[in-house]
């Protein structure tokens, strides 16, 4: 644990998820240049990633890239240049931004050639523009020159309006390409190519992907988690704290403190040091009873199946007895002869409370609140029993909606690994995985810091 | 000066505080046994004795928290100007009114310093800023501390020196112009220039103010009071006037105490 008056750890709270944040940066950078396969979206609509490497001397214009081979490849039939070199992100509704050189739209796309029948496609190459791929050629230039991306969405809308298929192809600061459907570009971005716009560009893709749960059955992203775990770790601390706090004030209002209360303490105390897993099967076991009997669904209004109210729950019971304790420990450290004095002055047992008891353990109790939110919100394995699939409707696109507290979620497995992408490029969930890891770790010291805060004695 | 002079005994004192056959049991434990003592109204009147004798008991019998130490039984009669006050169905709050308490160690109440000298009033309901703002004024003059805190009034008590905490508790006590203030070891705690400005402050307490002082400094107890009462294993030894109690002590056991023999 970490002392919260030591300035050390102070720093360390915020040093630690660095690392994990980086990590996720740089790894998503890594997937550029790494990604090697072709994937398919959720639409079903080809986007395909080629690992190509640029010919010698070439700068943007479509197909005069080759193939791991070594050899030419034409992805489409007709492709109009756009100017180049520039950085180009594309934001999508459906599915992760797309981010990259800008090095062609591609019209009526057709079959991909490789090898001999690329370079015979090539030798033909540019084709001749029509007015409309004219016109669209000049307006991204002048878009760039301007850097307005607003203009640059209007051109291609515009171009689009008058096309069937019509695909954007993105080079990637790697070496992949992108065919990106224009009919799903919702924003253009345009800016100079450079380091420090990588790693711009990359955080960006990041937070896009981490809020991207347009329909968190298929977009993935970690919005959902975000939102879900906030839910979570507030319906513990109203289910499990909430009460705690109750009882342990109601506790110091008695005059004996008796065996009923020796037995509590020590009960909770042993009761904290349950593995969270056990509080997991409890809640499973819950959910499987109570929610799958009518009179669960009907009396409480549970949906039967997993759920974050019963994941909330199963976190408030493991959180109530750290809040508990941690209560009745700030309660102890106010002096006795505070409530004698009170006392003596005529003030009724309930004054006593809420005069002079209260007042003075206030931040202890708060305290004591948060720490038990910060151990329901580092438990993971409860969550991994009880809300392990199913879908939050919130989304980039319903960010004012909230979900309702028998609705299912996403475990981060499925939020940063499975939704996203198809199983063969799972790995392209490694950023988000590490991302999740950044913010977990960092949530988490920065509730048990503001309860350790909180909870410092003041002399 | 300080001494008995400014409260001159008086032969014709009246019986303020009166114990009759006063017994108290805690879980079977004798903590004061067939106590029979007349306090005079207006008077200082000193309760010495080594620990655990009773004196804390004693002053819990007048303001009523024996009530609230858990296993604790009682027997005969405690009367407060006549009015008893461990009767079947008395008023509480109206007794806890007329007794003011400060403790040992220092401790206060949450808060500022002036919260914690209008606290028995807003316990009454009293919210109108000017009144207790200058019933706070009085107390605080009463208690010698007026000029010592009036620049502090707002703020918090618990981080001041122990001995100005003790001022505040003294003022406390007195905002409610008890007929009884009831010292358990105020000094206790204190060092000789604290301890000092405090018994100056109890001696310019208003004479009609009775003020029982459990103490284990014999030389306050022989420097403040009017009378001493002597308490052992619960037990009344010896009470009279302090001159007479500390230079002819009636008893061996008082003597060999007042001595140092022991204690």
């Amino acid at each position: 644990m970490i002392d919260p008056r030591f300035p050390l750890g102070r720093i360390l709270a915020f040093v630690l998820p660095l690392p994990a944040l980086l990590l996720a940066v740089f790894t998503l950078r890594a997937n550029h240049v790494a990604s090697p396969a072709i994937f398919v979206d959720p639409a079903g609509d080809s986007i395909l990633a080629l690992p190509l490497a640029p010919a010698p001397g070439d700068t943007g214009g479509i197909g005069r890239f080759l193939d791991a081979d070594g050899l030419p490849v034409r992805i489409a039939q007709r492709a109009v240049a756009v100017p180049a070199p520039s950085t180009w992100i594309l934001w999508r509704d459906d599915a992760p931004l797309s981010m990259g050189r800008l090095s062609g739209v591609l019209v009526d796309a057709g079959d991909t050639l490789r090898g001999e029948r690329a370079r015979e496609a090539l030798r033909r190459m540019p084709a001749p523009l029509s007015r409309d791929e004219h016109r669209l050629v000049e307006r991204l230039r002048t878009a760039r020159d301007r850097r307005d991306s607003a203009l640059a969405l209007d051109a291609l809308e515009r171009f689009l309006s008058r096309q069937r298929t019509v695909v954007a192809l993105l080079q990637a600061p790697g070496r992949a390409i992108h065919e990106v459907p224009l009919v799903r570009i919702r924003h253009v971005e345009v800016f100079e190519g450079g380091w420090a716009d990588g790693v711009m560009a990359s955080a960006r893709r990041l937070w896009f992907r981490m809020v991207s749960t347009a329909d968190a059955g298929s977009g993935g992203g970690l919005w959902g988690a975000l939102v879900a775990t906030a839910l979570v770790v507030l319906l513990a601390g109203a289910m499990g704290g909430v009460p705690s706090l109750f009882l342990a004030v109601h506790l110091a209002d008695q005059i004996d403190p008796g065996p009923a209360v020796r037995w509590l303490r020590w009960a909770s105390e042993g009761i904290s040091g349950v593995p969270g897993v056990v509080w997991g099967c409890v809640g499973a076991a819950g959910l499987a009873y109570f929610g799958d009997s009518s009179w669960g669904h009907e009396a409480m209004g549970m949906v039967p199946g997993k759920g974050i109210l019963w994941a909330g729950l199963a976190l408030g019971v493991l959180s109530a007895p750290i809040t508990f304790t941690r209560a009745m420990d700030a309660i102890d450290r106010v002096p006795r002869s505070s409530r004698e004095i009170a006392r003596s002055c005529g003030a009724t047992r309930h004054q006593v409370l809420l005069w002079v008891v209260i007042p003075a353990c206030r931040r202890g109790l708060v305290g004591a609140w948060f720490a038990g939110l910060a151990r329901a919100a580092g438990e993971t394995a409860p969550l991994l029993l009880v809300g392990a699939v199913g879908s939050i409707e919130i989304g980039w696109h319903q960010a004012g909606s909230m979900p309702s507290l028998s609705g299912e979620f996403l475990h981060l497995g499925a939020m940063a690994y499975e939704q996203p992408w198809p199983s063969v490029q799972a790995h392209l969930g490694h950023p988000l995985a590490y991302l999740a890891l950044a913010l977990v770790a960092a949530g988490c010291l920065a509730l048990e810091w503001a309860a350790l805060r909180l909870g410092e004695v003041r002399e | 000066m300080i001494g008995p002079a400014l409260h001159p005994a008086d032969p014709g004192d009246q019986t303020h505080l009166e114990f009759l056959g006063w017994t108290v049991q805690i879980e079977d434990r004798e903590m004061l046994r067939w106590v029979d003592l007349e306090v005079p109204r207006g008077r200082i009147v000193a309760l010495v004795g080594p620990t655990g004798s009773g004196k804390s008991i004693l002053l819990s019998s007048v303001n009523r928290l024996l009530a609230d130490l858990p296993g604790a039984r009682w027997e005969g009669a405690v009367k407060l100007g006549g009015t008893p006050l461990w009767g079947r169905g008395v008023d509480d709050l109206a007794l806890k009114r007329r007794t003011s308490s400060l403790f040992r160690h220092g401790a206060v109440l949450p808060g500022t310093v002036f919260h914690n000298i209008a606290f028995p009033l807003k316990l009454d309901g009293i919210k109108d800023p000017r009144i207790l703002a200058e019933a706070v004024e009085r107390a605080l003059r009463a208690a010698s501390g007026w000029e010592a805190l009036r620049k502090q009034l707002e703020r918090e008590a618990g981080p001041l020196p122990i001995g100005l905490r003790q001022i505040v508790n003294l003022a406390r006590a007195l905002v409610g112009s008890p007929e009884i203030l009831l010292l358990d070891e105020p000094c206790g705690d204190l060092d000789p220039r604290e301890t000092e400005m405090f018994e100056r402050a109890i001696l310019e307490i208003p004479g009609r103010t009775t003020v029982l002082l459990a103490t284990h400094n014999l030389a306050q107890a022989s420097r403040l009071p009017h009378r001493v009462a002597f308490f052992m294993d619960g037990q009344l030894v010896e009470y009279g006037p302090t001159d007479r109690v500390f230079q002819r002590p009636l008893r061996t056991r008082t003597e060999d105490y007042l001595s140092g023999r022991f204690g």
